[in-house]
């Protein structure tokens, strides 16, 4: 009539736009492709944190743990501590990985003594476990809770990082590629 | 792009940010004992801590959170601004190692530009919707009482659904 | 056996929604009185299925019957009775159950009353509300049933998340969905209207209540929540720009404009595309924000458990109940548009502007709700858009707005200004003046987002005295101010006090952010800590054996400066026994001038417990604005009723008269 037609489409348009919206992240959650939990690490491509953590080891002394000792080859790095629950279920996926591929770990926001226990109960994959007691080394890597694993390339650049216990299908999927890839 | 992107990331952060330290700081899950001994720089702290977003919370800020999370990034915020870095300073640190996703302000870049567009462009395309529709609307001079009119638009109407001829 | 009578209930509730959303629509097509008359009988007795079906599931709570699982999930024996019932609702669905309740129960009281209406409206009416019915049944039938039964039940149940354990729950979701569910009826209205074409100033007549009604319930809705935040919480905040929130404020926002606007279509038969436009939107934001609380896509305090698949089966309500009225809008809404008889400088041009702004402030909220999602599809990109975004987009257009509200109501119909908006302009001018200078001797280094705020408070209190003074001192005819103030119609004094609720509102909020004070300190029992001119003692922790929790309690006396004791508050750390929680329960002392507000945190005797003392000056002037502008919203809707009744009975021995010509 009067008025122009297009102007009556826009409130329809805009909630096509939004009932898409809505559509596509159902959609991604439904089938596991979105995954929100996930907080994408901003390091990935960087170098990794080179922050040296004194070590912990049986008698308590050692020289600090530098990640700058496993350049050559790609390594895994994973966030544990002793109160963690998720952490003890991944510990079978963490002993079957550190036969492909060297893990260091670090502790934290643990005490020495509980870190030990934990290792002993659980085993110890760890090629050189560091101590971060204060969480700073944490937020160096941007780690927003255990556990936590990175992957670096022989080069020490970060490739990924997955926020939760390991799981079958993250390490077959994600980590594996990554760890046989081996270089940058 | 980037002209205008700086001149809003300009006027953007100017907002929030002078509304923020001038207004008192209101304590919410903080101790005493993380609490600056300089009320001036412990203000810096807490204006920046409402700027940071608890990560493991839903939606909260790091200064109202009990999490242990945020009470080592608020330690983290005080040591930096010992160490005598700027407010921006700490904020763009924070962000290299969390992401964009730390900040409860989205910053203004290209991925946000519809956001902070947007606003603008709403009343500007709302106004121009109005302004449009008037002119066409002006047309008919209103000979009638709006009120008589309607009944003339629904006695119509009942006559052309019952069949009857217009008279 | 009553859990499967509610549920049998229910599927009765949606045999006959069913029924209520098809035959009246071929009734009152055909004219066939008695298929119209299906709408009221269905309506009604849709209404009391629901009804058993809820007292089924509230009796399942009070019983403690952990057969059922929802009961089981979410109560335990030991819980308070009045959590016991009003934790019926502290879940999905008990809360769908309790939505669904309160959407029916609207549609049986237009089928009682509205014998204003004609029969084929009404029938059209109920018809819509019916498909709304239909929709929202099914989802709860299907997705989310309340009646499940475990095979084995547990002894005992899981309890309820000790947060909700709070006289809030018993009042804010039922209040809330009042508003919610209401905005529906103006949603079916609109509908209803589009199919006919019948969209006039009798339609808006009829709608104007059931507009008033939601909108004042979501008002108090939103404003218990906001109030429930505030104590519960701990941390004396009152918004959040939570998903949630933003949830509820849409609508809000929405039925605002809409309530406006349908006067401009009963008084001038104009803005009618505007309206049908608004009533749609206001009930779709309603269901939006089901979506938003319901499918778990966005993260929130206030979110039920997430469940993907149920946001599928809202995502499904929404194409059809929002999408369907929204394309009838694009293809009939021009035919709604009258010519425009009056200038933009007018108090139509005023409620246009009004009518945008609000929709431009809907469509921010809008935005930035739901831009972390978007973005994180098309990018991958993690965003987060919090206060700080709302705080410089959102404000200044409701700022805009408030300025708008002192003068746009001064306004004649039509055209040009009245002698008052000389008078208005000239007195919320020196009132936004005062008001700065005033500030400026109270505080300093105040910013300008601050400033203006108070210059508002400032503008339009001065406003709206002066526009009651203009109408009611007295006149030339020597009556006297009593009965100038009789003649000022209802809906007029609603207004004013409806409006001034805001300027309460933002005094609320600017002197709780400007003016608080706080002390945050370890103390051991014997401290006295120094706030805001009172010395208060902090005379020891004791132990307390709650119903269902153990707690730890502070005694805080608080003295005057003449010694004498204002107040004892007691601010506890509680640990839930069953769900093995703990909350902070922080004590408050309210009064008009401001809050005392203490909160226990950690510690021990030996190294001292954490004390955050604060106080809050005017704070509860926030929700006392709320409630004034629903009490305002209140005195508007009564006084149309009468005038309506009366207004409507003329109108249809009119109409009467002309049908049979």
């Amino acid at each position: 009539m009067t008025q122009p037609r297009l102007s009556f489409l826009l409130p329809l348009l805009a909630f096509i736009t939004l009932a898409a919206v809505g559509a596509t992240a159902l959609y991604g959650t439904l089938t596991g492709s979105r995954t929100p939990d996930q907080l994408p690490s901003v390091l990935i491509g960087t170098q990794a944190p080179q922050t040296p953590l004194p070590s912990l080891d049986q008698s308590g002394s050692g020289a600090p743990v530098d990640l700058g000792r496993f350049r050559g080859a790609p390594v895994l790095v994973n966030f544990f501590a002793s109160w963690c629950a998720p952490c003890r279920a991944e510990a079978p996926a963490l002993e079957m990985l550190s036969d492909r591929v060297k893990i260091v770990g670090i502790a934290y926001k643990d005490r020495a003594n509980d870190t030990m226990s934990f290792l002993e109960q659980y085993g110890n994959p760890f090629a050189a476990i560091g101590m971060d007691v204060d969480g700073r080394t944490g937020i160096e890597w941007g780690v927003y809770g255990v556990p936590e694993t990175y992957v670096i390339d022989a080069d020490g650049t970060v490739k990924y990082r997955h926020a939760g216990p390991l799981t079958r299908e993250v390490i077959d999927q994600r980590l594996m590629p990554l760890i046989e890839g081996g270089g940058s | 792009m980037t002209v205008i992107t700086a001149v809003i990331r300009g006027l953007v952060m100017l907002f929030p940010t002078i509304m923020m330290v001038s207004m008192p700081p209101a304590a919410r899950a903080i101790t005493a004992e993380e609490m600056l001994a300089d009320p001036a720089l412990e203000t810096r702290a807490r204006t920046l801590s409402k700027q940071l977003r608890c990560l493991v919370c839903q939606n909260q800020s790091i200064d109202d959170s009990d999490a242990d999370l945020a009470r080592d990034l608020r330690r983290e915020v005080r040591t930096q601004i010992l160490t005598g870095a700027d407010d921006q300073t700490i904020l763009i640190q924070l962000r290299a190692k969390y992401g964009d996703y730390v900040l409860l302000n989205p910053p203004v870049d290209r991925a946000t530009l519809a956001l902070w567009f947007a606003p603008v462009a709403f009343i500007a395309l709302g106004g121009l919707l109005v302004l449009a529709a008037r002119r066409q609307k002006q047309a008919a001079p209103a000979i009638l009482d709006p009120e008589d009119r309607e009944r003339v638009d629904r006695l119509m109407r009942q006559r052309r659904q019952k069949g009857r001829p217009k008279r | 056996m009553i859990a499967e009578l509610g549920h049998f209930a229910l599927i009765c509730a949606f045999i006959l929604s069913i029924v209520q959303s098809t035959l009246p629509l071929f009734g009152a097509q055909r004219g066939n009185l008695l298929l119209m008359l299906s709408a009221p009988a269905a309506a009604i007795s849709a209404a009391v299925a629901v009804l058993i079906a809820f007292g089924a599931l509230v009796w399942g709570f009070l019983q403690s019957d952990f057969s059922l699982a929802l009961v089981a999930n979410h109560s335990h024996s030991t819980k308070p009775l009045i959590y016991k019932i009003s934790g019926t609702w502290g879940n999905h669905e008990g809360s769908l159950l309790l939505w669904i309740l309160i959407l029916v129960i609207y549609g049986a009281v237009l089928a009682l009353r509205g014998k204003a209406m004609p029969l084929a409206m009404k029938a059209r009416v109920l018809a819509v509300q019916g498909m709304v019915g239909v929709g929202f049944l099914a989802f709860s039938l299907f997705t989310s049933n309340p009646f499940l039964r475990l095979a084995t039940p547990p002894l005992n149940g899981k309890g309820l998340n000790p947060i909700l354990q709070d006289p809030g729950l018993a009042l804010h979701p039922p209040t809330l969905y009042l508003g919610y569910v209401g905005l529906s009826m103006a949603f079916s209205f609109a509908v209803a209207g589009l199919i006919t074409g019948d969209v006039d100033r009798l339609w808006a007549k009829w709608m104007r209540p059931w507009i008033m009604a939601a909108w004042c319930a979501l008002t108090l809705g939103i404003a218990l929540g906001s109030w429930w935040a505030y104590y519960e919480l701990g941390w004396g905040g009152w918004w959040f720009w939570d998903p949630v929130e933003n949830a509820s404020l849409m609508p809000w926002l929405a039925a605002t404009a809409l309530l406006h606007s349908a006067i401009v279509v009963e008084k001038r038969g104009q803005l009618k595309s505007w309206t049908v436009l608004l009533a749609i939107l206001a009930f779709s934001l309603s269901l939006v924000g089901t979506f938003i609380v319901r499918s778990g896509l966005l993260t929130s305090v206030h979110s039920f458990a997430s469940d993907p698949a149920r946001g599928v089966f809202i995502l499904g309500i929404l194409l059809v109940a929002v999408g369907i009225p929204l394309a009838l809008y694009a293809w009939r809404g021009p035919q709604l548009v009258t010519a425009a008889d009056f200038s933009l400088k007018s108090r139509e041009g005023g409620l246009i502007a009004n009518n945008l702004l609000l929709v431009v402030a809907t469509a921010i909220v809008l935005l930035g709700t739901f831009y972390p999602l978007g973005l994180e599809l098309v990018t991958g990109a993690r965003i987060t858009v919090g206060p700080p975004y709302f705080d410089a987009t959102f404000n200044p257009v409701m700022g805009g707005l408030v300025a708008l509200m002192a003068i746009g109501p001064v306004f004649a119909w039509r055209r040009g200004s009245t002698p008052r908006l000389r008078a208005v302009l000239i007195f919320a001018s020196a009132g936004a003046g005062a008001a700065m200078i005033l500030l400026l001797l109270l505080a300093s280094g105040v910013s300008v987002g601050a400033t203006a705020a108070v210059m508002l408070i400032g503008w339009l209190g001065a406003g709206i005295v002066t526009d009651i003074w203009a109408q009611i001192k007295p006149g030339q005819d020597a009556t006297g101010i009593l009965g100038r103030a009789r003649h000022v119609p209802r809906d007029v004094i609603g207004m004013w006090v409806a409006h001034f609720g805001i300027v309460i509102f933002m005094l609320g909020a600017v002197g709780d952010s400007l003016f608080s004070s706080e002390k945050v300190v370890r103390a051991k029992p014997g401290t006295v800590i120094e706030l805001a001119g009172r010395m208060v003692t902090f005379s020891g922790i004791r132990q307390i054996n709650g119903p269902n929790y153990q707690a730890l309690a502070a005694d805080l006396a608080y003295r005057d400066k003449d010694d004498n004791i204002i107040a004892v508050l007691s601010p506890e750390k509680r640990i839930y026994n069953a769900e093995r929680q703990s909350t902070t329960e922080a004590a408050i002392r309210p009064t008009i001038m401001g809050d005392d507000y203490a909160v226990l945190g950690d510690g021990d005797n030996k190294i001292g417990f954490t004390l955050r003392l604060y106080y809050k000056p005017l704070v509860s002037w926030i929700w006392g604005g709320a409630v004034f502008m629903a009490f305002g919203g209140l005195i508007a809707a009564t006084g149309r009723q009468r005038a309506m009744r009366r207004h409507a009975a003329n109108q249809q021995t009119h109409l009467a008269s002309e049908r049979g010509s």
